[in-house]
């Protein structure tokens, strides 16, 4: 298993921009939008910084659900990965290792940049609170992998994956209020969103940061392990080693 | 002889088409064994099988004396397997690719270093273990294939088409290398399409079409019923009854076969009557376009028996 995790880790971080991606364009999509949309927020309690830190941040998340995709069925190490099958290792230490490599990858790059948005006081993350916003940061992150790993066993397609995910993350990205608020685009939009579950998510990070706590902490952090439970659960049944040769 | 694999009336089904069809085969410990056959003769669908990445719908197997099912992590272990694909890390070195693998096999960690050495240089690739195989030709990247497959030491190798698409020098290196395994003990399956390939390392021989095992032996025994044949092959402008008749009568023709205006025509050693064949032909004033001539060889074996030729 270990052998198997070094070696996931070693092809995720050749993975054309991963590191970019994770690593550098957190910082400069909340530079940028929180330059571009600094007149737009002239409260002292949330400027355009404190907004777009805290939404990319998760947007970014979102954007990696493709990354266990690319891990599973990437065109350059698609057969080499089947003949891991060949060997005595386990089925499930195959897909336990991509999911978690995508997990740790993201998860680590994600709450660096949170910790450093905190300790320079670029984006408000509550003070204290910010080890809930990264716990519920790591756990939506595990769902997205859990997620993009399900359905790309499902399909059995990079590229059918990719797409699937991609267009879901921009639609709902756009209708959870991440880049505007919806509220704005009228009532029918507004109740839309409420529908999304990033928009549970995203309220449930922003009354952590300005309530000092949130009523739905919990039941978001449980839903979010279940679901990612239930997504594994998927992926034990339907990786099967004979799809791919 | 000791048995290190036996398989009994394997079938798998894929819906309607049969790819597997009541196959039974063995392997005797330091043998190898060819399986031929054309391309969609059910050959990689038993070679999956037989390394337990695909399950068959019915059909027993063991391997090293243990029953397949029960004891799979166990057999893997001792199994070495190159598939048809090139199935490497394009962006990590040749070495690392050894490396990885071979660790997947618990090879103990002070010896993999050797080990990865070992099968590199048994593929001749130790001069280039730090490139990357995105830089190599194809027929480099086939023996890195093979080393991936061999760094754990495997009992048991099994080789699916391993030589499709490369040079005539890497071809050579891949056979040669494997009779040095089969040197050292090691049993081999060797899939392919290729006759010269099984007639040139295989003890053994099982010719597979249409999922069904259609002949089994030496070279020696394949060829034995045609061994004393030579086949011509006429391309003619017409052919008619009279001319069939004429040609059944002269002796030593053992077997006619039309197909439109080609005729072919199977006639003993013995009775080399050719003279006499291609007289008939002009005497019923056919004019010869094209003759081809065929004498008994493993390909002419395997057009006897499936009515097709193994490139189909």
């Amino acid at each position: 298993m270990i052998a198997l995790l070094k070696h996931d880790f070693k092809n995720l971080m050749k993975g054309s921009g991963n590191i970019a991606v994770f690593f550098f364009f957190p910082t400069l999509i909340t530079l940028l939008m929180g330059f571009l949309f600094s007149n737009s927020y002239t409260s002292s309690l949330l400027s355009s910084y404190d907004f777009y830190g805290v939404t990319m941040i998760f947007f970014i998340a979102m954007m990696g659900a493709t990354v266990p995709a690319n891990l599973f069925l990437e065109k350059n190490i698609k057969n080499a990965n089947t003949r891991i099958f060949y060997s005595p290792v386990s089925r499930v230490a195959v897909y336990l290792s991509k999911i978690l490599t995508c997990f740790l990858f993201i998860g680590f790059a994600l709450t660096l940049n949170l910790i450093i948005f905190h300790s320079i006081s670029l984006v408000n993350f509550g003070g204290s609170n910010i080890i809930y916003v990264i716990l519920l940061l790591l756990n939506f992150v595990l769902f997205l992998c859990s997620l993009s790993a399900a359905i790309t066993v499902t399909v059995k397609s990079e590229i059918i994956t990719n797409i699937i995910i991609s267009n879901s993350v921009s639609f709902l990205a756009i209708f959870s209020g991440i880049f505007l608020p919806v509220a704005s685009l009228g009532a029918f939009i507004d109740t839309i969103s409420n529908v999304s579950p990033i928009k549970w998510v995203m309220t449930t990070v922003f009354e952590l940061i300005y309530d000092g706590s949130s009523p739905n902490y919990g039941i978001i952090m449980i839903g979010l392990l279940i679901l990612s439970f239930l997504l594994l659960l998927i992926v034990h049944k339907k990786y099967k080693p004979e799809d791919y040769v | 002889m000791k048995k290190i694999m036996e398989v009994k009336n394997l079938t798998k089904k894929y819906g309607d088409f049969t790819a597997v069809d009541d196959l039974s085969l063995h392997l005797n410990e330091g043998e190898i064994l060819g399986l031929l056959g054309p391309n969609g003769a059910g050959k990689s669908t038993t070679i999956n099988i037989l390394s337990t990445i695909l399950k068959s719908d019915t059909g027993e197997i063991t391997v090293f004396g243990l029953p397949y099912e029960k004891n799979i992590k166990v057999i893997k272990e001792r199994m070495g397997i190159v598939p048809q694909e090139i199935a490497l890390y394009e962006e990590i070195s040749a070495y690392k690719n050894v490396e990885f693998f071979a660790s997947l096999y618990n090879v103990k960690k002070a010896e993999l270093h050797e080990k990865t050495l070992n099968a590199l240089e048994f593929v001749g690739l130790l001069e280039h273990k730090d490139d990357k195989p995105k830089t190599f030709s194809g027929g480099m990247k086939r023996r890195l294939n093979i080393a991936c497959a061999l760094a754990h030491e495997p009992d048991l190798l099994i080789l699916d088409e391993p030589t499709v698409g490369i040079d005539p020098q890497s071809r050579n290196h891949i056979l040669r290398s494997l009779k040095k395994l089969q040197q050292q003990g090691k049993s081999i399956i060797y899939t392919t399409h290729y006759m010269e390939e099984v007639a040139e390392i295989a003890d053994r021989i099982i010719i597979i079409d249409h999922g069904n095992k259609i002949a089994e032996g030496t070279l020696k025994d394949l060829l034995a019923e045609y061994r004393n044949t030579i086949k011509y092959t006429f391309y003619l402008d017409k052919i008619n009854k009279d001319i069939l008749t004429s040609l059944e009568n002269i002796k030593g023709v053992e077997k006619l076969k039309q197909e439109e205006n080609i005729l072919t025509i199977t006639l003993s050693k013995e009775q080399a009557n050719l003279d006499k064949i291609i007289l008939t032909l002009v005497n019923h004033e056919c004019k010869i376009e094209k003759m081809e001539t065929q004498e008994g060889n493993l390909e002419m074996v395997f057009l006897e028996l499936t009515g097709r030729k193994l490139r189909d």
